[in-house]
């Protein structure tokens, strides 16, 4: 199952250079696989002991499919033209089927509750005017989330989530097609969209390299606070215990205040 | 007088734009991000609302926020100290949220509106929970009682309020502070169950109906009444401030067992179908959140009795997130000794934008008091620009959306072919919207304004003729995919309550917005079994002609045929998502669950077995 997952991507990729050279793999592609391939063994070494991290991750992929599917309504609601219209919509269903698969293997795999990652919404659609940003977007989300669900199914041992994962990425063989049929149907010039997609690119690159720095300098900041809290946290030790010893609020703030700037 | 009201920062973010007394519109983020409980930046409900009214920012003459930032930090600092040195985790992540965001919030507010700054004002949390629970009462005094997990420092806030010279003025009775809160005990208890906390508390409240309070006196013993009626909580049970320890102490382990492990333990109790002997696992967590909620009940009341007789008065305006508690709220309604109770429309975090909204823009204006002793409308949020968005069925293959339906094989075989009738007017939509329910048809109701809050009240909800069990199983399995244990709520023409409802259902309140539990009549119960709860209780929005014209009229009109003029109403969102605001959205749904008919507007599409 997982190589027919595997040769179905990569028939998606020969299928979509086919079709538009805005979908042709490049060097720099490759290598980016060959470190997707390294990060998901690692975080597969990983959910194998923690199988907390892991509904973590299937949460963070359930809001991937989320918010494709926000992005499209979005995109459906400023569309005039029926046939584009229809087209989305029908996107539309496949991708927010995929966000309830994810959701159900969240459910399978933990004992516990967990609630669902937010992402900061940015309307790429407003007043009509970028909708072939949204497209570049999605062709940008689609072709990326493809790529990650299929190295994680052909990695993953015989499971419910392997054959969620094979079912979502032959699904989306076809997504990243619709996304540039799309873009020609909105009359979008190849060369915009090239552009486009090739600066969304770079933007998520930028993106992910600072993700990677926030992480390691949020770690250092904790850390930092963490001993903060040790050095000098016994000050404030037995004056907050009192203070938690009140059972009552003993002063009046009830009223609107008035911020100075 | 153009006021902002904004709460967010935790959850629910919420946006209120009020003019004089009035609010012009209300809605929570999560409408628009599609994110359950979004505590963002609003600004995509903002937008909404500016656009509507057409509205800028420079438009406004102050933006009110809803809590004390400054205040919030000192309790959250403090009680990450009272724990030194083994809070070290949590101080490190909470002085990271508030140095690198949270406390400068008011300074980012200022710089909303670019150079132009609007004054920004703000108000303790629980000082905006009792404006939000006395504006919109109608009350000219009253008590006020805050009940909510924590604000600023404090917990639980008594309150009295009266006008004066078209000013309200708002005195504090008593605060209960931090960590003594019901609502953390609530949600903690809560999480132990298996449910997500600050979102799922209403499954516990529906949970209890099926338990016994057996532990009641270990609850009671965890959080005493004191000899005043208020109460005090042995925080040795709990992690509140170590919150990544779990959500309960080891000591409460030890006294009530480990808590629920949901691949284990799933319940199997049924609101409205006969179900098989609980197992003792089922039973012990039934038991526990029947127990939780008699103290909560039990606690609740106490402040209530205490605040009515230090006020002496006689009306109560109640809310804070254990405002939802609809089962409390009847309790609070007929035993807590007042003449009449106001629940505000959304009586959670969200709904404070509103109450300081108002009253931002009406004080020191005594020519509009009379504005402010009559309540709102719950349709306060956005209204979407109906296009061709349903043309769009025409040019697609019924067998292309099954694909991604989740309705059973069954359903998905009668389904051949989409009908769609357009241009109704709204005599012909009634009349076949109520030939389609009373056909037994699962019919999803998309009408004007969204409601503010967490119910659907006629507007975005989902409806089905209210005695037809096997149709509520279908709304639960294959529409709504929730837990069989959980009740449907009936919506109702006051003529239908006063023969359904229990002639000892509060008339101190007002039911327009579903806030409370009333017992059906036995002899009305098979007619409306469907919406009851499995003690015979059900919770009734009673819909007036002014309140909603259109769903009033629907309601009237299936009553002349089914004899009584009440439908099983639910919210119209998909599972795990906020109620729907886009048309599309709410297409979606339509095609990928079983629901049988969906009405937007003056359109209808029906899913039927002709085949083309």
């Amino acid at each position: 199952m997982a190589n027919a997952a595997g040769r179905t991507a990569l028939a998606t990729v020969r299928l979509s250079a086919k079709l538009a050279p805005l979908l042709t793999r490049r060097y720099t592609e490759r290598m980016r696989d060959l470190l997707l391939q390294i990060q998901v063994f690692f975080a597969l070494k990983i959910w194998k002991k923690n199988p907390k991290a892991l509904c973590s991750a299937i949460r963070g992929f359930q809001a991937v499919e989320a918010d494709g599917v926000w992005h499209l309504h979005q995109l459906f609601l400023r569309t005039n033209q029926l046939e584009e219209k229809a087209r989305i919509f029908q996107h539309l269903l496949e991708e927010d089927s995929h966000a309830e698969i994810f959701a159900k293997e969240v459910g399978l795999l933990t004992g516990t509750p967990s609630g669902v990652e937010n992402f900061k919404r940015h309307d790429l659609t407003l007043d009509g005017e970028n909708n072939w940003r949204a497209i570049a977007y999605l062709n940008v989300g689609e072709v990326d989330a493809t790529r990650k669900f299929e190295v994680l199914a052909r990695q993953l041992p015989e499971s419910s989530l392997k054959t969620a994962l094979e079912k979502i990425c032959r699904d989306e063989a076809g997504h990243a097609h619709l996304t540039v049929e799309l873009a020609r149907a909105f009359s979008i010039p190849d060369e915009a969209l090239r552009e486009q997609i090739q600066s969304i690119r770079q933007k998520r690159f930028r993106d992910s390299v600072s993700k990677q720095l926030m992480s390691v300098l949020n770690s250092i900041s904790l850390l930092g606070l963490a001993l903060v809290y040790w050095l000098i946290g016994w000050t404030g030790f037995f004056s907050a215990k009192e203070k938690l010893k009140q059972r009552s609020v003993d002063y009046d703030n009830n009223f609107l205040k008035r911020f100075s700037h | 007088m153009r006021v902002l009201g904004l709460s967010y920062g935790y959850h629910d973010a919420s946006v209120a734009i009020a003019e004089d007394g009035r609010i012009l519109f209300a809605a929570a983020e999560e409408r628009f991000s599609r994110q359950k409980h979004d505590p963002q930046f609003p600004a995509l409900a903002l937008r909404e609302g500016l656009k509507l009214h057409n509205l800028e920012l420079s438009d406004f003459d102050s933006i009110v926020y809803h809590e004390d930032p400054f205040n919030k930090f000192s309790r959250v600092l403090t009680s990450s100290l009272s724990e030194y040195p083994k809070a070290h985790q949590e101080f490190a992540q909470s002085m990271k949220a508030w140095m690198g965001g949270k406390l400068w919030t008011l300074a980012e507010l200022a710089k909303l509106n670019g150079p132009r700054a609007i004054p920004i004002e703000y108000a303790s949390h629980h000082f905006s929970h009792a404006l939000q629970a006395f504006m919109g009462s109608g009350f000219s005094s009253a008590a006020i009682l805050i009940v909510d997990a924590v604000g600023d420092w404090t917990c639980s806030g008594l309150f009295r309020a009266k006008w004066v010279n078209g000013k309200p003025e708002i005195r504090a009775v008593q605060e209960i502070a931090f960590p003594h809160s019901l609502g953390l005990v609530y949600s903690a208890v809560t999480s132990y169950l298996g449910f997500l906390p600050n979102d799922s508390e209403a499954n516990t409240m529906a949970l209890a109906a099926f338990g016994e309070p057996t532990y009641l006196a270990a609850f009671e013993k965890i959080v005493p009444m004191e000899d005043d009626g208020s109460y005090r909580v042995d925080t040795s049970y709990f992690n509140f401030v170590r919150y990544y320890q779990g959500a309960v102490s080891k000591k409460f382990i030890a006294e009530f067992g480990p808590p629920r492990d949901l691949l284990k333990t799933k319940f199997n109790f049924h609101s409205f179908l006969p179900f098989q002997k609980a197992l003792p696992d089922e039973q012990h967590y039934a038991n526990i959140a029947c127990s939780l909620q008699m103290l909560f009940q039990n606690r609740v009341q106490g402040l209530a009795q205490k605040l009515r007789s230090d006020t002496g008065e006689t009306n109560l305006c109640f809310a804070g997130g254990a405002a939802l508690n609809c089962v409390n709220n009847s309790k609070l309604a007929s035993a807590s000794g007042f003449e009449r109770m106001f629940i505000p429309l959304d009586p959670g975090d969200g709904g404070t934008c509103i109450g300081t909204a108002l009253y931002s823009s009406s004080v020191g204006k005594p020519e509009i008091l009379d504005r402010q002793l009559t309540s709102y409308s719950a349709y306060l949020g956005s209204i979407p620009k109906i296009t061709n968005d349903l043309e769009i069925v025409n040019s697609l293959s019924v067998e292309n959306m099954k694909k991604f339906s989740t309705a059973s094989a069954d359903e998905l075989k009668r389904w051949r072919s989409l009908k769609k009738i357009e241009g109704l007017n709204s005599n012909q939509l009634i009349a076949k919207v109520t030939q389609l329910l009373m056909n037994g048809k699962i019919v999803g109701w998309f009408q004007g304004a969204a409601e503010f809050g967490p119910r659907a009240l006629g507007n975005r909800s989902i409806l089905m003729r209210p005695d037809d069990l096997k149709l509520a199983e279908r709304l639960s399995v294959s529409v709504k995919k929730r837990a069989g244990y959980r009740p449907y709520a009936l919506s109702m023409t006051e003529e239908a309550a006063v023969s359904i409802l229990n002639p000892d259902f509060a008339t101190k309140c007002s039911h327009r917005w579903m806030q409370y539990i009333a017992y059906v009549n036995q002899s009305e119960q098979k007619k409306v079994r469907a919406g009851l709860h499995v003690d015979g209780t059900t919770r009734p929005q009673i819909c007036s002609e002014s309140d909603n014209l259109l769903f009033f009229q629907l309601l009237s009109e299936f009553g002349k045929q089914f004899g009584v003029s009440a439908l099983l109403n639910t919210s119209f969102n998909p599972s795990g998502y906020p109620l729907v605001t886009l048309p599309s959205e709410a297409l979606v749904m339509f095609v990928r669950t079983a629901m049988d008919v969906l009405v937007i507007n003056s359109t209808l599409l029906i899913k039927t077995e002709d085949s083309l």
